[in-house]
């Protein structure tokens, strides 16, 4: 395996120039949705590394590399989660409990199971339609709006509290 | 309902996020990898993701995790043999597990060796390390079995088998196991898995009890002091004896067994999934019901099943029991008692072409008018707000209004014609769940 340490860069070492030109274009808005879902800036980029790494290992099959890569972004960041929650309990601590303070809608998000947090951030943030984000989470269109009704409703309760 | 109070909430969330989102300002420095042939043959490199604390910080330096990784990646290529996929260890300790027909525990799309691979990564969060590998691929076509290994840092080296069958020329992993771990005569009666798994290992041995999408099953309990919406992983875990008793209620439901050696990571892997016995195929139906009215992949396959699933998908909230009425008949119909810990509520049940459905839910949906329409559920005493789910056949609308609202109705978002069915979920002022009606109306 030929490991390249410096440059030159991936556009030059045999990506699909569309990939490419998606994790140029896209880039940062998808570290940002990542940071949305994991509440984490430095997993957050690395978690977007994962995700175009993973699309490539699949370019022969990818139809729609934006929608792939995001979703890909989603899954990795759902998975992140749930390792964190892994390592959690065997540690045996107790979940890191945001404090509410100036920030508190945000404090709130970080408290919603991970479902919920990620229909709320691709409607509100993302601004996706429910099929969308059905597919993504790999449900239903009328679980999307479950998650997304009570996730709501339970960041009123919190904020209110 | 005060939509302007929710559009405002809505509005503040979303403000909320977009600023947050600018706490991101730099673009991901460019991703540095290892010339990548697109062959299937070649893996990628993935970083490591379960580094220390200490280096966190330095997370951006994407490029010399690439490399690392790619570093330490084993073997890229395995040669496969051909010839008998022997299943060695599973039949003795599991001699339920057919390797022809098991239920496939993993999958995806590419060869013997791209499984493996996919599984690997998916199972051991920091695949290849520390010291993960694959050897000893064997394929007879349509069995195949390899062997993995973990080398860490420490003394002690884990090993143990993976199994795979192909359908259709789709390979999917059946079982895994592990040297020294053992899923002792566990058996899926339909109602619960029950069983023993020993380890001789001095690691923690932590099991999960998961559907085939990888969610814990209905009756998998959570950790304490976890809250059990958030949590994925969690039947049980020990450390100290070595020996685990598994009795999990799974309302006739494949589950897997999934049993993970864990010592400052992952250590291992054993699994399988365990098929309830069969059940008696569904009577037909006709015409609406109260639930589901579009295809959905929830468990629907008895009575009870079908009330829970109803209960955690439409009503948010995971039963603490449920019971079929004795004396009903066996091709139902069937009225089940579900209760929710703060209220008993009586789901109908049915056979339907597709499974068993809801038929009706309490005390009915209530009246409907079509001037102007608007459907009116039953009142309930010590209500506070109603959550109501109006089924059209446009699709699923859910509205909540205070409970003095009922005696009003509910306004319907089309003419009362195309209604399928209504669901009405009471919270008190705790907003606790105190009763549930829905009926349907085809």
């Amino acid at each position: 395996m030929n490991v390249v340490t410096s440059e030159p860069s991936a556009r030059d070492e045999g990506w699909p120039p569309r990939l490419v030109e998606l994790y140029e274009q896209r880039g940062l808005a998808l570290v940002r949705l990542a940071y949305l879902l994991t509440g984490n800036a430095a997993a957050a980029e690395e978690l977007v590394h994962d995700a175009f790494l993973a699309t490539l290992g699949r370019w022969d099959g990818v139809r729609e590399p934006g929608p792939y890569v995001r979703a890909a972004v989603v899954n990795h960041c759902r998975s992140w989660g749930r390792r964190r929650s892994l390592e959690r309990r065997h540690t045996h601590t107790a979940p890191a409990h945001a404090q509410l303070g100036a920030d508190e809608l945000w404090d709130a998000l970080s408290k919603l199971d991970e479902r919920r947090r990620t229909a709320i951030v691709l409607r509100f943030y993302e601004d996706l339609p429910d099929d969308d984000i059905a597919h993504i989470l790999g449900c239903r269109p009328v679980t999307v709006r479950t998650a997304i009704h009570r996730g709501l409703k339970e960041l009123r309760r919190e904020i209110e509290r | 309902m005060n939509d302007t109070h929710t559009t405002d909430f809505e509005a503040r969330l979303r403000a909320t996020l977009h600023a947050k989102a600018q706490d991101i300002q730099t673009p991901p420095s460019r991703v540095q990898v290892a010339a990548v042939s697109m062959s299937r043959s070649v893996a990628l490199p993935t970083p490591s993701r379960r580094r220390p604390a200490a280096f966190a910080a330095a997370a951006a330096v994407v490029t010399s995790l690439l490399v690392t990784a790619a570093l330490l990646r084993p073997s890229d290529d395995h040669e496969i043999s051909t010839g008998p996929a022997d299943q060695p260890g599973l039949a003795s300790s599991l001699p339920s597990f057919d390797p022809a027909t098991a239920p496939v525990v993993f999958t995806t799309t590419g060869d013997i060796e791209a499984v493996l691979d996919a599984y690997l990564r998916d199972r051991f969060p920091d695949y290849p390390a520390p010291g993960l590998s694959l050897s000893d691929v064997t394929s007879d076509g349509e069995l195949a079995t390899a062997t993995w290994q973990l080398t860490g840092d420490g003394p002690t080296t884990y090993t143990g088998s993976i199994f795979l069958r192909q359908d259709d020329g789709i390979w999917g992993v059946t079982a895994a196991t592990t040297t020294g771990v053992d899923l002792v005569d566990l058996i899926n009666d339909g109602r619960r898995v029950h069983g023993r798994i020993t380890s001789s290992a001095i690691d923690l041995l932590a099991v999960d009890l998961l559907d085939l999408n990888g969610e814990p099953v209905t009756g998998a309990p959570r950790p304490e002091g976890l809250p059990g919406a958030n949590y994925r992983y969690g039947t049980a875990g020990d450390s100290t004896t070595g020996v685990l008793d598994v009795d999990i209620p799974v309302t006739n439901q494949t589950a897997v067994v999934r049993v993970q050696l864990v010592g400052g990571t992952l250590l291992s892997i054993a699994e399988i999934a365990l098929a309830p016995p069969p059940t008696d195929g569904p009577a037909p139906g006709a015409g609406f019901v109260v639930w589901p009215n579009d295809a959905t992949p929830a468990l629907r396959s008895d009575a009870v099943a079908t009330a829970r699933s109803f209960a955690e998908e439409v009503v948010g909230q995971t039963p603490t029991s449920a019971t079929a009425d004795p004396e009903a008949p066996a091709g139902g119909p069937t009225w089940v008692d579900v209760d929710f810990g703060t209220t008993r509520v009586r789901i109908l049940t049915a056979p339907a072409d597709d499974g068993w459905v809801v038929l009706q839910v309490g005390d009915g949906g209530g009246t409907v008018t079509t001037d102007p329409p608007s459907v009116h559920p039953p009142a309930v005493a010590g209500a506070v707000e109603v959550e109501v789910w109006i089924d059209t056949v446009t699709g699923i609308n859910t509205v909540t209004v205070p409970a003095a609202q009922l005696q009003d109705g509910v306004t319907l978002p089309t003419a009362g014609t195309d209604l399928r069915s209504i669901v009405a979920i009471y919270r008190g002022s705790q907003s606790q769940v105190i009763a549930v009606n829905g009926g349907h109306y085809g």
